[in-house]
């Protein structure tokens, strides 16, 4: 099993033993981005462990600096560097100029169901009844069961079929990467596509509204993603842009056959 | 301007027509969807129960209307399938694609886009906002896969929108407007639970659960850390009233009204806005100063918000202007 650690744009020595490959970037915003160190990141972890880039959604605005970029990634890196695009607009640019590039598919484009709280819906724990009172009486209101076909699709992600294999292997995408969720993950993957896992935590959404998110209505980025992060009652971690949740119990190891998961990308945002 | 409102079954497609409406979208479930995965979950799409036309009959009635009015009907199935579902949804494709008003479908899933690929599907594909279209390059690359139209990421700014447009003047590009309700996040999908039910005597989620979003505003009013979200606070961001002073230029440009039934967001009222809004656009001597004014009245006499130029979508625009003079 690959372990992953993601880093940021600096060179840092701790904590890196037994990681095998460091992801330098993000996959929450293109705020954040800053890849002006990469070269010497290369330089100094090239030894010891292999360098992927980090990609969120982008603007055109990211298009603009995307080929000095990759023209020097390319070069630091030695042949074939890896990419993880979350942006089907990155991965049309890279095909389109960069084609020998080894592409992965991020965990915003796998498109698995996450929200915790669908949990107790899930398993058919929800309250069964519930009395609501109006002005002509009480009312009652009864739950009704959840197919299994339900749970069984928020088992699985949007990758799972022939035709989407094959797509992601003619284009030279070998990996996907997706969330550890609280739920079952049943998803079967050809053999030749691999899966990375995120863990502890779960990117469950990104926005950029932050200037609202943060309740200071800012009109410009004011990089609260770089501050503290908020830990709510309701299990919900806000960092920055991005949304969260914590699911530390591991899969066991018939799940992580069965998702053809060779890889642990280790994110801390604490 | 032409403007696309959402059709539910309780919508009237004769008052539509009286207003001009010219295009609608619309859902699709049947009995066997529902047995096994409810519309409720946006399962099938995100129209939810009450949004969307259960079963054939219904669709049909509504289809065969909007045809004697001359009204095409872009069918949504703008959720993320998994591989068992699509069978049901391609049977489902090729039955409402039967109807003459059906001129194309609104769909974000990748795998379902190639599967009507490899169909020869006649009809349009337009990339729903769940598409993540935030930039030109993934206007490509969804052309490349034999889209003809795009709707724009909710989040992108009236620069950026137009930027992307004026690159593809080919291709047909939706812009929401006026987003009440619209979702918070990118690609309006946060891989959240949205329980969108209309039974009044049995649900499957009793709690009532909020959006994410909701549920994190009030968890950080909960560490007083951000106390002060308010939902009204969040429309000047998305009100998107002013881009359309450059947009209504642009002939490739559709203006998407996102009115469910669930959220009890009434569609002829959003498109009575709109066509105050295009008349005011219409007359001789208007300057994008003198809209912007207008605009700033409009959305404070109808929705009771004051306009806030600093964190609206039109920021970037007002400083253009700003800068050209």
């Amino acid at each position: 099993m690959q372990k992953i650690k993601i880093v940021n744009n600096k060179i840092s020595t701790a904590d890196l033993a037994g990681i095998d490959r460091i992801y330098i970037g993000n996959d929450y915003c293109e705020n954040d981005l800053d890849f002006s160190n990469t070269a010497a990141l290369t330089a100094f972890y090239g030894g010891k462990t292999a360098i992927s880039l980090l990609f969120p959604f982008l603007t055109d605005k990211s298009f603009g600096e995307m080929h000095a970029i990759l023209k020097k990634l390319k070069k630091v890196s030695g042949g074939k560097p890896e990419i993880i695009f979350n942006d089907w607009g990155l991965f049309y640019f890279i095909r389109k100029h960069y084609p020998e590039m080894n592409l992965v598919m991020g965990r915003l484009l796998t498109k698995q169901k996450k929200d915790p709280r669908a949990d107790v819906i899930l398993q058919n724990k929800q309250d069964k009844i519930k009395i609501v009172k109006s002005d002509t009486g009480d009312k009652i209101i009864r739950s009704k069961d959840i197919p299994k076909q339900l749970v069984d699709i928020f088992s699985r992600h949007s990758v799972e079929s022939d035709e989407f294999f094959d797509f992601l292997l003619k284009n030279n995408v070998s990996r996907i990467e997706i969330d550890n969720l609280k739920w079952n993950m049943l998803s079967v993957l050809t053999k030749k596509l691999k899966a990375s896992l995120y863990f502890p935590y779960m990117l469950l959404t990104v926005t950029r509204y932050c200037g609202a998110m943060n309740g200071k209505y800012l009109k410009v980025c004011n990089y609260s993603c770089r501050k503290k992060t908020a830990v709510l009652d309701n299990g919900l971690y806000i960092k920055g842009n991005a949304v969260y949740y914590k699911n530390d119990v591991m899969p066991d190891d018939k799940i992580l056959r069965m998702n053809n998961i060779d890889r642990i990308v280790y994110q801390e945002i604490i | 301007m032409n403007i696309l409102p959402g059709l539910s079954p309780s919508d009237s497609i004769e008052a539509f027509y009286s207003k001009g409406i010219k295009e609608v979208y619309a859902g699709f479930y049947d009995s066997v969807s529902e047995k096994k995965w409810p519309v409720a979950f946006n399962t099938i799409n995100r129209r939810g129960e009450g949004g969307s036309f259960f079963g054939l009959k219904a669709f049909s009635a509504a289809a065969v209307k909007a045809e004697k009015y001359g009204m095409s009907v872009y069918v949504v199935f703008n959720v993320n399938y998994t591989a068992r579902q699509l069978p049901w949804i391609l049977k489902s494709i090729k039955q409402i694609s039967k109807f003459p008003a059906v001129k194309g479908l609104i769909i974000n899933d990748i795998n379902l886009i190639l599967l009507l690929r490899r169909q020869k599907y006649s009809k349009k594909i337009i990339i729903s906002t769940l598409g993540a279209n935030l930039n030109a390059y993934a206007a490509a690359f969804y052309k490349n896969l034999g889209a003809s139209g795009i709707v724009l990421d909710r989040q992108l700014t009236a620069l950026e929108i137009l930027s992307i447009v004026k690159k593809f003047p080919e291709m047909r590009f939706e812009v929401f407007f006026l987003m009440a309700d619209g979702c918070f996040f990118i690609d309006g999908y946060c891989s959240s639970l949205h329980v969108q039910e209309t039974d009044k005597s049995k649900r499957y989620d009793l709690s009532v659960q909020s959006t994410l979003c909701m549920d994190m505003f009030r968890g950080l009013g909960q560490k007083k850390q951000a106390n002060k979200f308010d939902c009204k606070k969040m429309l000047p961001y998305k009100c998107n009233i002013c881009s359309l002073y450059h947009l209504r230029k642009l002939k490739n440009i559709t203006v998407k009204i996102p009115n469910r039934t669930i959220t009890n967001s009434d569609g002829i009222s959003i498109i009575d806005s709109v066509l105050k809004i295009e008349k005011e656009l219409e007359k001789k001597n208007i300057t994008f100063e003198k809209f912007r004014s207008f605009c700033g009245r409009f959305l404070y006499e109808s929705k009771n918000i004051k306009c806030n130029p600093k964190v609206c979508l039109c920021r970037d625009l007002y400083a253009k202007n700003k800068n050209s003079k």
